[in-house]
């Protein structure tokens, strides 16, 4: 059977964002968050929402979390706002929080390559969290100054574009987005990827996180 | 709506960097064009030994089958791990799992309950679903339907409109909602059941085989896909 691209499920790129919740007491039996996003300022439509329950995080004391996954592009724009609220169930009682609404935003970070090493980059990046464990890595495959037909993803490169990346004039500027809550942090790091050179031994893929403690930058 | 479907990796070698999960669905026996898209996710890096990974896929309840017009709970998922490991990269074979559902009936003799949701997770409780059920006589355009409880923020009236309106309904109550995972995969299942009217009335638990319980833990039910 030959392949049917039109059937395949399709979506727009995605982030994921850690949500926590510390119960204030005892007696908590599940708490859900419901979240749905609209352009900045919009109102929430709820009918839509998404939702989730929050696990119990191991070794916290009342801890729940869960990762929600977020779009990158809210009609067609970066950034955008997003709506929640956690749903709690007690013993013989539930009750909703009020809604929180948070500035989602990107921030373009590049990376210039002086020497022409590498044929693609891209950004692996997380929000930082108070526990390192919990960090949610995310993918931004970034695009070349100059290269008209590449377009920033969430995957990393896999074409061989070692002769049109050659072509361009040094140094090469290498550009993609992180995302999360106005005013939070991101740590990033970079994947260098250099393909398809005329000598396949000299084809590389490293990770360059700063020695293990990456940047950060402020949103 | 979502479910949610834990994917987990072992390290099976030192030096591994960065493991990466690509899915898409499609409609049951059709193949997907890895070439025009598909979805990517970053494992997480759980640590230990040997090193743990994991990512909670947020799942579709449906795909849309183009060929036949319409939405189909069943559907295929395709998904193979890109491993980056002493500065190169791999890939594993491409795998497949036949998305199945099972729907669940749970019928209220006495008219008891008037909220009722099934909460299940694919293989254990790391990744709880809620799903919430509905008798199917109840009225599809109701604002007091069970999917926009939690977004209702007159708990009081929506609890109130509800019961009257269960009360009109011929017993026994036949609560139905589904879930879904990958064939050949087990459920964990419980039901999370409320008496919310009258207020003085008003209680909830989770039930399993063994009565009522907290959410999670061993008292559920398993179920064979």
């Amino acid at each position: 059977m030959g392949p049917l691209p039109l059937n395949a499920v399709q979506s727009l790129p995605v982030f994921g964002l850690r949500k926590t919740w510390v119960d204030p007491g005892p007696g908590i039996a599940m708490v859900q968050i419901q979240y749905t996003w609209t352009p900045p300022g919009g109102t929430a439509d709820w009918a839509n929402a998404e939702e989730m329950v929050l696990a119990p995080k191991a070794g916290s004391a009342g801890g729940r979390t869960a990762v929600l996954e977020l779009p990158r592009f809210v009609e067609g724009a970066p950034d955008y706002s997003l709506h929640h609220f956690f749903f709690v169930v007690g013993g013989n009682d539930d009750a909703a929080s009020p809604v929180f609404t948070e500035d989602i935003v990107a921030r373009e970070l590049a990376y210039t390559d002086a020497a022409g090493r590498y044929t693609s980059v891209g950004v692996v990046w997380s929000a930082v969290d108070a526990s390192p464990e919990s960090a949610v890595p995310n993918y931004t495959r970034t695009a070349m100054d100059g290269l008209s037909f590449q377009s920033p993803g969430a995957a990393p490169e896999d074409a061989s574009i070692y002769e049109f990346v050659r072509a361009q004039p040094l140094p090469h500027v290498f550009r993609g987005m992180v995302w999360g809550v106005r005013g939070s942090e991101v740590r990033y790091g970079y994947h260098l990827i250099r393909q398809g050179s005329p000598n396949p031994a000299e084809d590389t893929e490293s990770w360059d996180d700063d020695g293990g403690s990456g940047w950060t930058v402020r949103l | 709506m979502s479910w949610y479907y834990p994917k987990g990796w072992t390290d099976q070698d030192d030096g591994i960097e960065q493991v990466l999960i690509h899915y898409v669905c499609t409609p049951p026996n059709q193949w997907p064009d890895w070439g025009w898209g598909h979805e990517t996710r970053v494992l997480q890096d759980l640590g230990g030994f040997p090193r743990e990974r994991l990512k909670v896929l947020r799942m579709p309840r449906e795909v849309w089958d183009m060929d036949n017009g319409w939405p189909t709970p069943e559907y295929r998922f395709h998904y193979y791990f890109e491993v980056y490991q002493n500065g190169s990269r791999w890939t594993t074979d491409l795998f497949n799992e036949d998305i199945v559902y099972r729907d669940l009936e749970y019928a209220d003799r006495d008219g008891w309950v008037t909220n009722i949701c099934i909460y299940w997770s694919v293989g254990d409780w790391r990744a709880p679903v809620y799903s919430p059920m509905e008798d199917p006589r109840f009225p599809a355009d109701s604002e007091f339907r069970s999917t926009k409880y939690y977004s209702y923020w007159d708990k009081d009236r929506f609890h109130y409109e509800k019961s009257q309106m269960l009360g009109a309904l011929e017993r026994p109550h036949r609560w139905q909602s589904r879930m879904s995972g990958p064939l050949g995969a087990t459920l964990v299942q419980q039901y999370h059941v409320g008496h919310m009217y009258p207020p003085e009335e008003k209680s909830e638990t989770w039930l399993g085989p063994n009565g009522p319980s907290a959410p999670g833990g061993d008292n559920h039910w398993v179920h064979y896909l």
